[in-house]
This record gives C-alpha cells, structure tokens and sequence, in this order.
C-alpha cells in the first residue's frame, strides 16, 4: 500500500473515532470532581458551588462553577470576594458566565492577599435575587513555582530520551550484525 | 513520576536480563525445554512484560491530571496506550511468534487476579492482627471485579498485533527489522483500548465523561468536541510511540547477547 493511502487511512480512522466520541450525548458526571462544593440557598435558589482549588493560593484565578438544583433555572450573576477579618485587602468581584446551552454558571475568583475571604454568590434569575456567601482561607504561594517543580520533575526524562537514542543506534547495529551472519 | 520512571526502567533491565539470556540460549544451538513454544527464560521475560504493564494498571493516581479551563483530561490513558503497546509489539518481536501478545494479556489477567484477591486479604488481615483502623472509617478493601479485569482493556489490541504476526508469518515476512507500518499499528491498536477502557472503568461507552470529571456538571457538546480533539490525537500519538518503542526494544530484546 502506498503512503498515501496509509496516511488517508490513518487520518480517516482518528477523525471517525474523534466524531464517535464528540457526538455521544451523555452527561458527564465521573467520579472525581472539584476540590470543594458548598451547598448554599441564595434567596429562592438553592445551588451547589464548586470551587476547583482549595485552598486557593493568592493571585492564581481559579475556577468556581455554580449550578442551579432545579433544573430549569436560567440565572445570572456575580461573585463577590470580600475580606475577612484581619484580612488587608479590598473587595473584589467577578461575573459569573453560562457554560454553553446549560444552566450552569462559570466564573473565577483570584485574590490577591492570603488569609480569611467570604466568597459571596449573587444571582438574578426569574424568582428575582439572592445571594448567599462562604469563607475561604487563602493560602499563600508555594515555595517554589509550579513551573520550576514540574521542570525538576521531568529532569530524568532527558537522561531517558538520551538512553532510548543510544539503544535506537545499538538496535541498527544488532540487525546489521544479524544480517551478517 | 520519578518512582514510576525508576520502577519502569528496572522493569526494563529485567526485561533485558531474560532476553539476553533467551537469545545465548538460542545461539548455542544446544537443545532445550520448551512450553508452548517458548523457552522458559522467553515465559520470564513475558512474565515481566506483563509485570510491566501492571505496573502502569496499578500506578495510576500517579499521574497528573492536566486542566485546560474547566477541562480535566487525566493523563492516564497515555500511560495505557504506551505501555500496552510497547509490551505487546515488544513480545511479539522477542519471540517471533504469533500468539504471544494474547499470552501475555492472559498472564497480566492472573496477575491482577491473584492480586486482587491477595492485597485486600492481607490488608484486613492486618487491620485485625495489628489493631490498626482504616484512614477512611468504613472504607473495608475488597475484591474489586473492575481492578482484576482491567487487562481486558488490552485484549482486542493484542489479537490485533497476534494477527498481524500471524499474517506476516503466512506471507514469509520478517517479524522482527523493519519498523515500518508500526505507526499505523500503533494506531489501531490503541483505537480499541479508547473504547474499551471507559466501558470498564465507568461502564459507558462515553470517552468525554471519563476527561471531564465535573460534579454534577452538563458538558456542553462543544465542550466534548474539544475534550475529544485534544485527547484523542494525544493518545493516539503516545500509542504510536509506545508501538515504535515496542519494536525497537523487541529487535534489541531478540538479538542482544549482553
């Protein structure tokens, strides 16, 4: 068979098996999931929020998803980050967007100084607003970046790379000396 | 990921140390007892190939889980997809014969049965022994039907790498020299283990909903569409180099003396 042919073959089945998978019309609902999740009733909505890091550390975004128990709700709104007690900073906020055709809200939280923080969630929906809050304790940087702690991690790969090189030329001179005798 | 690179690569030279020792045997010339076709010191290195690819079954919460947004795509199935097919084109190429990929699936099987059964025995028994209490109350491990079959995620894929094997064999093709076509067998052979893998592990046919661990969370079918288009030609990649890996450590494991 000619390369051509083996690359459309090959190309046709990994698109075909990317539709398969992209067109499935499950929901997704595994058994891992978020860092944390607080039930709260904001006024006539009752949601769980899900926060994707806790606790979260100072000036990194993370990602808090809010969704409605009741279905059909459509909301809107906006997530507040106050500072607690002892707290030096300012109140912050953020909007909170629908994901796709869902009526799930996403939104991120980033606050810049560690220590207590009340997240409040506020929400507009057809029932009018409520709004409703929990505390979080933000952690401070680590000690080292997590880019530095991944770069030292996959230091040995490189000794591995050069280790699958070196047997790649012994397996060419192998065959070549089996093919000698 | 350190450990997991150390234990992989003694895995490896253990590997190395029966196909060595396979390959002196069968340069002597001088004969020799064999089961099923094979030598034994050929049934030790496919005991550790299989030890091998248990090692990747059982060390998966080592690896990360990469975030994209509200994307959580484990990296895991990368580990399965390189290793099954590094074990399985390896076997067959050390050997050079067909059927010893199934034969290898069968051996992990008995692994991780004879696994599962002793570790949560040994486990309870402890707790009672010693007076010990579990890290998580009321969390008793037992037989778990999942983990013992985990191995037949790979069972379509080595009948695949077996037939290949067997159709060469037919046709008075080498098994063993050339690597090419062994990209596209890597992807054939990891395609398979794509759909069986969350068939066992979630009972569903659906790959998104093993990517997007969200609680409770509807994925959009966009957002499954870009799951699906990051992951599938990652996985399939790393197969295709498990697979080239797989050949190149097959031809050294047939031919080297040292």
């Amino acid at each position: 068979m000619c390369r051509s042919k083996i690359l459309l073959a090959g190309a046709s089945l990994m698109f075909a098996c990317i539709a398969v998978f992209a067109i499935l019309p499950a929901v997704a609902r595994a058994s891992g999931g978020p860092a944390r999740t607080v039930t709260l009733a904001a006024g006539p909505y009752v949601v769980d929020v899900n926060l994707y890091q806790d606790p979260p550390v100072t000036d990194q975004a993370v990602e808090v998803t809010v969704i409605p128990h009741d279905s059909s709700l459509r909301l809107s709104g906006r997530i507040f980050m106050v500072p607690g007690l002892g707290t030096d900073a300012v109140e912050l906020h953020s909007q909170l967007s629908p994901m796709g055709q869902s009526n799930t809200l996403v939104g991120t939280v980033r606050m810049p100084v560690r220590g207590a923080w009340q997240i409040m969630i506020q929400l507009d929906g057809q029932r009018g607003t409520g709004e409703a809050s929990f505390a979080v304790t933000v952690a401070g940087p680590g000690a080292i970046p997590v880019w530095l702690g991944w770069l030292i991690a996959l230091t040995p790969l490189l000794g591995v790379a050069w280790w699958l090189w070196q047997q790649r030329r012994y397996r060419l001179r192998l065959l070549a000396q089996a093919h000698m005798e | 990921m350190m450990g997991v690179t150390g234990g992989i690569i003694g895995t490896l030279g253990m590997a190395y140390v029966f196909a060595s020792e396979a390959a002196i045997e069968r340069e002597a010339g001088l004969p020799y007892y064999r089961f099923l076709g094979l030598s034994w010191l050929e049934w030790g290195a496919l005991c550790i190939l299989a030890g091998l690819m248990n090692f990747t079954l059982i060390g998966f919460l080592q690896f990360p889980v990469a975030t994209f947004g509200l994307l959580q795509i484990p990296t895991y199935p990368l580990a399965l997809a390189a290793s099954g097919a590094l074990a399985l084109i390896g076997a067959v190429r050390l050997t050079h014969r067909p059927g010893v990929a199934l034969l290898t699936v069968l051996l992990l099987l008995l692994h991780t049965v004879l696994e599962e059964l002793f570790v949560p025995w040994a486990i309870r028994t402890a707790v009672i022994q010693q007076g010990m209490s579990y890290r998580i109350p009321g969390s008793i491990p037992y037989f778990n039907v999942v983990d013992a079959l985990l191995p037949l995620i790979f069972i379509v894929s080595a009948l695949i790498v077996d037939g290949v094997a067997f159709w060469r064999q037919q046709h008075q093709y080498k098994l063993s020299g050339s690597t090419r076509g062994v990209w596209l067998l890597g992807i054939v052979i990891t395609l398979p283990q794509l759909l069986i893998a969350p068939c066992l592990l979630l009972s569903s046919w659906d790959l998104p909903r093993v990517f997007l661990e969200q609680k409770g969370v509807a994925i959009p079918p966009d957002l499954k569409l870009q799951a699906a288009l990051i992951a599938v030609p990652v996985i399939l990649a790393v197969g295709v180099g498990g697979a080239l890996m797989g050949a190149n450590f097959g031809d050294i494991w047939r031919w080297n003396k040292r």
